[in-house]
């Protein structure tokens, strides 16, 4: 069912596609920090990568969906040291406004994803944690056109995530500090 | 309110502790070795003999044996060599002699050990008129007492389970001598004695200390006497049991004290034959069953002292040695199952076994047990572990292959208890893990020797 959240969400968009002013596709990637200390004691900040695709719908006023990816941590846990891995892994959705001045266009979002996270410990007495939580998030940042259709972007997103799959609250949220390379397409 | 502290002790003490078999152990007298007899076999396996050549010298007889409360070890009288051996019987399929003392010119013959095993009185079988107290604490050195009573000796002796009283007869001057061990345990303090009805050669006294029955062997009956108080002996209520048609030489009590048994000699080379006695109450002792059963001992006059006679811990079974001072290569051990009085003779035995005795080989759980509650911290939940530790037990002499555990949830009943694991003998904690928040357990631990008997359990929870 996770796996099919892109496509339903690409068919949803795809009636607001056919009034749309543009589309961009894009690619980021970078640093994806976590802000519970036990998390980052264990498996630190981690890198993530986030496809998307995004419409501009109205002057300005753009809907996207995307996927983030690439957030899996190995480490080691608890008074044994035993070897852990921690994934974490998000289908987002999003609004916002940007504001297009001259080959710089600055923007915000606002979105909401569902974000899947599993934790393995290589031992018997231990469990596997495998579940879903969604949550609100925003971002904002930067698009430089250096060509017409090709932009390269800088964004900063904070996603809050705290989740109780068990006994104990975690904050698996964090920031995200990407970069990335986009392309869009106008009518 | 001491002696509920030292009874709860001694509770304690026997919790830790698991017994086995039982064993037994034969003397024998002239060809100075020994053999033990694994009695929880059927047939009982016999092994030995041991120490051949290690007992004394060509000539000289070992006698008697008697067994320390631990079960750790046996002391065995030499006469003409004028020693006592402590042997190592912690692993029965292994005896091995742990000192020895030479005693001068003593002849040692009949060995009693005091219940509480701190000390043990030897009597002399020859003319010397003392007796030989070794602390067992050390078995380094001993005393000797000479007996204040005139011209009288003793060939056998026996001590109370009030660990003070100490019984002694003499065969020559037909005279039972009693007394109270000092403080020092040493030598008696306010030894007394009276004449007997015949001959007494040997003594035994019931498990509650309060009967004391003397075989007096060519008067052929059994003199009952009981303790009133440390080192006090009177006649008995039934001063004695008649109606042998041998001559009575070694007595032994039924564990509950409700019966004792007698092994006779005679003087034609026939059969020793085996009786019982009714205990009616402290002082009052009638026969019960005469003659019941032949033992497989050719017998040509008795032994002074010497205990020919034992019965197991649990009182289903006894053995007997060969009770006279001749060695016919017809006699064995006989094995007497006490609820139909048959006797068998446990082949592999020699036929110069003199002295017996019975004990428990013993397994003593681990000790100093130790639980701590972890918390294991998986971030998203915890793991929450016991951490058993515990250390092996120095009284254990036999060789410990590997700790048992168990487990049952707290307050649960002890039925419930399921082993959780086994560990090497090299190995002293575990960990029980993945347990959950607010779930409680209840461990218990044994030790388990080379021969794979279990030691009671020693008990932790949370």
């Amino acid at each position: 069912m996770k796996k099919s959240y892109p496509f339903i969400i690409c068919f949803l968009l795809l009636p607001v596609a056919v009034y749309a002013i543009d589309f961009s596709f894009g690619f980021q990637a970078g640093l994806r920090t976590v802000s519970d200390s036990a998390i980052k004691d264990v498996y630190g900040n981690g890198q993530c990568y986030f496809p998307y695709a995004a419409i501009n719908v109205f002057k300005g006023f753009t809907i996207g969906a995307g996927y983030e990816f690439g957030y899996s941590r190995s480490g080691t846990i608890g008074l044994y040291e035993e070897a852990t891995t921690l994934k974490v892994t998000g289908v987002q959705a999003f609004v916002g406004y940007q504001l297009s001045v001259s080959m710089v266009t600055p923007y915000v979002f606002v979105g909401f994803g569902s974000f899947s996270y599993t934790q393995t410990v290589e031992s018997e007495a231990a469990q596997t944690v495998d579940a879903t939580k969604s949550t609100f998030f925003v971002a904002g940042g930067i698009k430089i056109y250096p060509m017409k259709n090709v932009y390269i972007s800088a964004e900063v997103k904070y996603v809050p995530l705290k989740v109780k799959p068990i006994d104990d609250e975690v904050d698996l949220g964090g920031l995200r500090l990407m970069g990335g390379l986009g392309f869009t397409f106008g009518y | 309110m001491k002696k509920l502290l030292g009874f709860f002790l001694f509770m304690a003490f026997l919790g830790s502790l698991a017994f086995a078999g039982p064993w037994g152990i034969v003397v024998n007298v002239s060809s100075r070795n020994i053999q033990t007899i694994d009695l929880g076999q059927s047939p009982p396996k016999v092994y030995g003999p041991f120490l051949t050549g290690s007992l004394g010298t060509s000539g000289e007889e070992i006698l008697d044996v008697a067994i320390t409360p631990d079960s750790n070890y046996a002391l065995i009288s030499n006469f003409q060599g004028h020693k006592v051996y402590r042997i190592d019987i912690s692993d029965p399929t292994n005896p091995v002699i742990a000192g020895s003392l030479s005693l001068g010119s003593f002849y040692p013959e009949d060995i009693a050990i005091s219940p509480n095993g701190q000390f043990a009185v030897i009597s002399d079988g020859s003319s010397n008129r003392e007796l030989a107290f070794i602390n067992l604490s050390s078995f380094s050195n001993y005393s000797l007492y000479t007996m204040t009573s005139s011209n009288l000796y003793a060939q056998a002796v026996a001590i109370g389970n009030d660990n003070s009283t100490v019984i002694m007869c003499d065969y020559y001057t037909k005279r039972i001598v009693f007394g109270r061990v000092n403080a020092s345990l040493t030598g008696l303090v306010s030894e007394s004695n009276f004449p007997s009805d015949g001959y007494p050669i040997n003594i035994s006294i019931s498990p509650d200390g309060s009967t004391v029955l003397i075989a007096n062997s060519e008067g052929s009956l059994v003199g009952v006497y009981q303790i009133i108080g440390p080192g006090n002996v009177v006649a008995g209520s039934t001063p004695k049991v008649t109606g042998f048609h041998e001559r009575p030489q070694s007595i032994a009590f039924s564990p509950d004290g409700k019966k004792a048994y007698v092994v006779c000699s005679n003087t034609s080379g026939s059969l020793t034959t085996f009786s019982w006695l009714q205990v009616n109450g402290p002082g009052n002792v009638t026969m019960g069953g005469e003659r019941v059963t032949n033992l497989h001992a050719y017998t040509y006059y008795e032994y002074f002292g010497i205990d020919a006679l034992a019965v197991s811990p649990a009182g289903n079974y006894a053995i007997a040695g060969n009770p006279s001072s001749n060695v016919d290569s017809r006699s064995r051990v006989s094995l007497i199952n006490l609820s139909n009085y048959q006797a068998t003779a446990i082949d592999a035995t020699q036929s110069d076994a003199k002295g017996v005795a019975l004990f428990n080989e013993i397994v003593f759980a681990p000790t100093n047990a130790g639980l701590e509650r972890k918390t294991n911290n998986y971030i998203f939940y915890k793991e929450y572990i016991n951490s058993l530790t515990w250390q092996a037990n120095s009284k254990n002499k036999s060789s410990i292959s590997k700790y048992r555990i168990f487990r049952k949830a707290k307050d649960a009943a002890d039925s419930t208890y399921q082993q959780l694991t086994e560990v090497d003998a090299s190995v002293f904690q575990y960990t029980d893990r993945g347990l959950k928040k607010n779930v409680y357990y209840t461990y218990r631990i044994t030790s388990i020797n080379n021969r794979g008997l279990e030691s009671l359990p020693t008990e932790i929870g949370n």
